[in-house]
């Protein structure tokens, strides 16, 4: 597409793990949901979307993992950065779905716009990470 | 085209495509689903564009000579991976609208409707798989 796997790690600060588990609880969410707009699944929202929590939980995971691996190999600063990043996309998209659900589940609770606003935060966070990479770049 | 100009590009379309969505789902505007989806045309536009101006790129270079046979017939199998990913993302994103503009009997299944969803996750699952065991094992991705 537009940007290489390598591209999208370094601007998400995610590693290919993370990607693929990602996509992965991604399809199944798309399975599921496109089953719940047919008619064959009649279960509540937080379910149909429980393979993006799992995604979320093992992507935590693998973050203290790898801060552990970084600690014993001296790297803590960039070790404690990088875990602060995940820390923030994590929750920031955790918080996203949850809202996700309430709204699906109730449609005049919240306002989408409320529902939206973890996602605006972290697309300023991703914007102020693109603006670090050097004009000339090009990795593709 | 430099990564930061795609990046920066990339963010400001689903920037205002989120901020149309928004507006549309609560009521705000009244806009056509068509509409709403501007900005992933628009990115589809550059997707599509990117590729062909890669692939002429691609072209000049093998006139040259400066590229084997094999080299040359796999850029053209990645080149046609990637425009088959657009198109399946296009064709999901029409057939969303299709059915978000009359919600009460949509005119598409919804198995259609997600089918090429669906198709390109795990296309890109793969992909990154790839990348993942020439990551681990140290091979050339190219």
């Amino acid at each position: 597409m537009l940007f290489s796997a390598s591209e999208l790690t370094l601007w998400f600060g995610v590693s290919l793990l993370e990607l693929l588990i990602f996509l992965t609880c991604g399809t199944a969410t798309a399975v599921l949901v496109m089953l719940r707009l047919t008619g064959a699944l009649t279960s509540s929202w937080l379910v149909l979307l429980a393979p993006l929590f799992v995604s979320d939980a093992l992507n935590a995971y693998f973050c203290v993992i790898v801060l552990i691996r970084m600690y014993l190999y001296s790297m803590l600063r960039p070790g404690v950065l990088r875990t602060m990043w995940s820390t923030g996309v994590i929750a920031l998209s955790f918080v996203f779905k949850f809202l996700l659900c309430r709204r699906l589940d109730d449609p005049g609770g919240l306002e989408f716009s409320a529902v939206l606003a973890p996602i605006f935060i972290l697309l300023q966070m991703l914007m102020i990470r693109a603006c670090h990479f050097k004009t000339g770049a090009d990795l593709a | 085209m430099a990564m930061i100009h795609r990046s920066l590009l990339a963010w400001f379309l689903v920037l205002v495509f989120l901020i149309f969505v928004g507006l549309r789902i609560d009521g705000r505007t009244h806009w056509n689903f068509f509409l709403v989806f501007v900005p992933m045309w628009l990115y589809d536009l550059f997707l599509v564009a990117f590729i062909v101006l890669k692939s002429i790129g691609d072209c000049r270079y093998a006139d040259l000579g400066s590229y084997s046979i094999k080299r040359i017939v796999s850029m053209i199998i990645f080149r046609l991976y990637l425009l088959t990913m657009t198109l399946l993302k296009t064709a999901f994103c029409v057939m969303l609208c299709v059915n978000l503009n009359s919600p009460a009997s949509p005119p598409i299944s919804w198995y259609g409707v997600f089918t090429p969803l669906i198709i390109l996750l795990v296309a890109l699952s793969f992909n990154v798989i790839h990348e993942l065991v020439n990551f681990s094992f140290g091979l050339n991705s190219d």
